[in-house]
């Protein structure tokens, strides 16, 4: 087998690496990646609402307001046994293909 | 596990096992290429954390074109040109406005008199090198890349890459009989 020297230097600097950096830079890096998931689920869960805000204080009307997503269906008119709750993503019965 | 598979599953999860698992693939070659080409540890540690943190929140970008191995040693090689260039606001670590044009001579420097030269000569010879030939010996003989990769990772001609390469093994063999022949 063909001796590759550069190969060889590689391992070298890889043995060097994990005695003296690789934890600290795993470390850096969880802690920044952990901090961009956290900025990210803060924008994803405010920046609609913000938005929504926006466009009330414009006098529009925004889609919370208008629909009725997230609404309970009362008991009386709930399919049987679940009492009037939705499981996520389920809909609340209404076809709006036949509609 | 494929590196692709533990993209995917990555990507899908956001699993730290899965950013352990690529992690501990690559960071020490990433550092090692980093350290080679920039010289200094504490650069070449702050340079592994910025790159790994490019190739996770870029993750989603990659293609299957080329291996993950290519990909990011592309990314790598790249950062550490850009950080030399905005360093020594040299415009071009690359200077090949002349080698574009230069006809194509054969290499007299064979693959064998680099790759089996001694590790410790290998690496003084590397540092007295400059940044763009010593990324450009690494891509060839260190990472295998063939001279199209080489040539879309820094966005050259293959005939310039050729050239580069030539020159280089050149340098890389005069400055061993400069550092070592007397010794």
């Amino acid at each position: 087998m063909q001796i590759n020297n550069f190969k060889r230097l590689q391992e070298e600097e890889e043995i060097v690496y994990r005695e003296q950096h690789d934890e600290k830079v795993r470390a850096g890096l969880l802690s920044s990646l952990g901090m961009f998931r956290f900025v990210g689920q803060v924008v994803d869960m405010y920046l609609p609402k913000l938005f929504d805000l926006l466009i009330m204080a414009a006098g529009g009307k925004t889609d919370s307001s208008a629909t009725t997503r997230g609404k309970s269906i009362p008991p009386s008119q709930a399919p049987e046994g679940t009492n009037g709750k939705r499981r996520p993503g389920e809909s609340m019965g209404d076809d709006i293909s036949s509609r | 596990m494929r590196d692709l598979e533990v993209i995917n599953n990555y990507l899908e999860t956001q699993a730290t096992k899965c950013f352990n698992l690529l992690y501990s693939r690559y960071a020490s070659k990433i550092y090692g290429k980093c350290l080679t080409i920039l010289k200094d540890e504490a650069l070449a540690e702050d340079a592994t954390q910025e790159i790994f943190m490019k190739i996770f929140l870029n993750l989603s970008r990659f293609e299957e074109k080329a291996k993950f191995s290519t990909w990011i040693y592309s990314i790598t090689y790249n950062y550490c040109i850009d950080y030399l260039r905005r360093k020594q606001k040299q415009e071009n670590v690359f200077s090949d406005d002349e080698i574009e044009k230069a006809p194509e001579i054969p290499d007299e420097i064979s693959d064998e008199a680099l790759i089996e030269m001694e590790v410790k000569h290998l690496k003084n010879v590397l540092d007295s090198m400059p940044a763009g030939d010593r990324a450009i010996l690494l891509m060839k003989y260190q990472d295998d890349m063939s001279i199209k990769e080489i040539a879309d990772t820094l966005n050259r001609s293959e005939s310039a890459i050729k050239m580069k390469i030539k020159r280089a093994k050149e340098k890389a063999q005069k400055l061993k009989e400069e550092l070592f022949t007397h010794n």
